[in-house]
């Protein structure tokens, strides 16, 4: 699994790709994490006095952390502007099948919200076929047999091997 | 000590530990054979299916796959030039060129050979260093212990990022999230306005999420790609032994280096086929033909990043710092099973370091088996279906993530992580320092509190010990000398330009 940055030189898109300037993406991040950070802190603040009064106490750590946390986002937000201000050309993040992607994502959620109600047999290979075809898979017997195989190999291993009761 | 190793032997007397090593091996292979996938995500994904195992049969699994998958990457990276691992990018180099030589059997058997060099002259190593230095850390004190884990952490954000101003917000949110649950200390529940999030964030779910999960969100927006061509496999066990004796040395040093690299924390497999890799072309006596298919290069890069794997245990298992962010699962899945890494481990729970050295030494002649006999159909595995892989690696991290409280909280939280991880690898914020704070920021916070106990509250004890002194040093130039060498390489490129 790469963790290297995604971002690329500014080129055409190809068909069915979005190109979003990295900087926009790097300051939307930072200011989600900014608003998290900063709730963080607030909430260290609220946190009882220390009892032992030599003991930095259940918010010392959390405050000093929320202070270094903050001091890193400054700086990662004085990086990310100056980085784009020096570029000649501007780096994009580039994503390919944007609305494959935001279905994936949709339908992890709906796994999870759905799970509970209709089981593990028939959520798994539901959404197990449905990732198959939103992640581009089109012939009807992979689409039916990955699956009923998934599924069928989950149960037996979890269930029956390692007895774990599922919904 | 030789002893206890040999006693690490005697769990092989449970055919569960031989079972546990052969699938772990299997697993491995194939998840080190498909590109996009890799150790880090394997093994999470394994941790689910050993909740209900023995200590030692799910660690020999957890790592037999870690060392296998290491080794897995080498295939595709020979066979399509593409390769499963990063670390297996400097054996691409030469092993597709060797494969469109018409030798691709020869550079398979080089690797699969040199992989197991390097695990055993690795493992040979780790016994002799991990134990004195688990006997030394035993001396350590809260303030070197809270040193230890800032400097582990500081060297894998410095290191594994692109930049380190990143690593270091990834490290911060780490350890906020670390901090979310009940204090140990006074029993405030501290940013968990749910009560399932007293005990913490579940670990298991969070790895899942963002090193699994989001890779399928990836994998959906790579799509179904095309079946990859691969070179034919000739002469696999046609090679002459007496061609390897000719160049033992390259076998020998790289794995040293790999080793002695991999025991830095954030270094890694990958970093250490990288150094190994131009260090055999410099002292080559035919460096002309790195690059173009040297056998050579295959063997240094193998041996190196296989060496690794035993590398990065060290910390693990001596100081209980892990080195890189599959280390950081296993600790995870230690965890799981009651198990504190560390300095103690060598006295609490001997069985443990003492049957990984045994399962990394008997696992190089069963990975050398499965390697030479398997080699066609993991080729073939390079071209399983990118969506059902996709799917199959959500279903597990669902299934994975209920069973591991047998409620549903996990689930939501691994959702979470799943799609906070894909935006975070998109912007280039890097996950492993997010779970390296995560596993180390409960033994940080509580060293530092008892160190400040120790001191009424002085913060004179940080500076005032020596080792403390010298870690902490280390930690803040791991963050310092990445940055004045891109400023440096920086200002070279501006001078350049102006020229």
């Amino acid at each position: 699994m790469s963790e290297e940055g995604l971002e690329v030189p500014e080129t055409a898109p190809q068909y069915g790709e979005v190109q979003q300037k990295i900087v926009a993406l790097e300051l939307l991040v930072g200011g989600v994490l900014l608003v998290i950070v900063g709730w963080y802190t607030y909430e260290a603040f609220m946190l009882p006095a220390p009892y032992n009064p030599v003991d930095v106490g259940a918010g010392g750590f959390p405050l000093l952390l929320a202070g270094a946390t903050l001091i890193t986002l400054a700086l990662y937000f004085i990086e990310c502007i100056a980085r784009h201000i020096k570029r000649d050309t501007p780096h994009m993040v580039r994503t390919q099948r944007p609305v494959s992607v935001l279905f994936g994502a949709v339908l992890f959620v709906l796994q999870a919200l759905l799970f509970e109600h209709i089981g593990l047999l028939a959520c798994v290979a539901i959404f197990t076929a449905l990732t198959m075809f939103v992640a581009g898979e089109r012939r009807v017997v992979h689409l039916i047999g990955v699956p009923i195989a998934t599924s069928l190999s989950v149960y037996v291993v979890f269930v029956f091997l390692l007895g774990v009761y599922f919904p | 000590m030789f002893e206890q190793i040999i006693s690490g032997f005697t769990a092989f007397a449970d055919y569960m530990v031989w079972g546990a090593l052969v699938f772990g091996a299997l697993a491995g292979y194939m998840i080190g054979a498909i590109p996009g996938l890799g150790p880090s995500l394997g093994v999470a994904l394994l941790i689910p299916f050993t909740y209900g195992l023995d200590p030692v049969v799910s660690i020999v699994g957890l790592v037999s796959l870690y060392a296998a998958a290491e080794y897995g990457g080498a295939i595709s990276a020979v066979l399509i030039n593409s390769p499963g691992t990063a670390a297996a990018v400097a054996t691409a180099w030469d092993g597709y060129p060797l494969s469109k030589q018409g030798r691709a059997g020869e550079a398979l058997n080089a690797s699969i050979l040199a992989s197991g060099t390097g695990l055993f002259v690795s493992t040979l190593l780790l016994a002799l260093t991990a134990i004195p230095l688990s006997e030394f850390a035993l001396n350590f004190g809260p303030t070197e212990y809270f040193a230890l884990a800032v400097l582990g952490l500081s060297l894998v954000s410095g290191l594994t990022s692109g930049t380190p101003v990143k690593g270091a917000v990834a490290m911060g949110i780490g350890l906020m999230l670390a901090t979310i649950g009940l204090d140990s200390q006074t029993g405030v529940p501290r940013f968990a306005p749910d009560p399932e999030l007293f005990e913490g964030l579940p670990l298991v779910p969070v790895l899942l999420g963002l090193y699994a999960l989001s890779e399928v969100l990836f994998m959906i927006e790579d799509g179904a790609a095309k079946k990859a061509k691969s070179q034919p496999i000739k002469g696999l066990l046609a090679v002459p032994l007496s061609s390897y004796l000719k160049i033992k040395s390259v076998f020998l040093r790289s794995a040293v280096l790999g080793y002695a690299i991999g025991v830095i924390p954030g270094a890694g497999a990958s970093i250490a086929s990288f150094v190994s890799y131009a260090m055999s072309k410099r002292v080559s006596k035919h460096p002309e033909k790195f690059g173009n298919g040297s056998i050579e290069g295959v063997v240094s890069s193998e041996a190196a990043n296989n060496a690794a794997v035993a590398g990065a245990m060290a910390p693990l298992l001596a100081l209980g710092i892990p080195g890189s962010p599959t280390t950081a699962i296993l600790i995870g899945a230690l965890m799981v099973q009651g198990i504190q890494p560390g300095p103690l481990l060598f006295t609490n729970n001997p069985e443990i370091p003492y049957t990984i050295f045994a399962a990394l030494w008997i696992g190089v002649p069963v990975m050398v088996i499965i390697g030479l006999a398997g080699a066609r159909f993991w080729a073939k595995a390079v071209n399983i279906p990118r969506p059902a892989v996709a799917a199959i690696v959500s279903a597990i991290c669902l299934v994975g993530a209920y069973s591991s409280h047998t409620t549903m909280f996990p689930v939501y939280v691994m959702t979470v992580f799943g799609i906070v991880g894909y935006l975070l690898r998109k912007v280039g914020v890097p996950l492993a320092p997010i779970i390296l704070a995560l596993v180390l920021g409960e033994m940080m916070e509580s060293n530092f509190r008892r160190a400040m106990v120790i001191s009424q509250g002085s913060w004179d004890i940080f500076y005032t010990h020596p080792l403390t002194m010298v870690l902490l040093s280390l930690a803040v130039l791991s963050f310092v000398v990445p940055l004045i060498k891109a400023w440096r390489i920086r200002l070279a490129r501006r001078h350049q330009q102006q020229a």
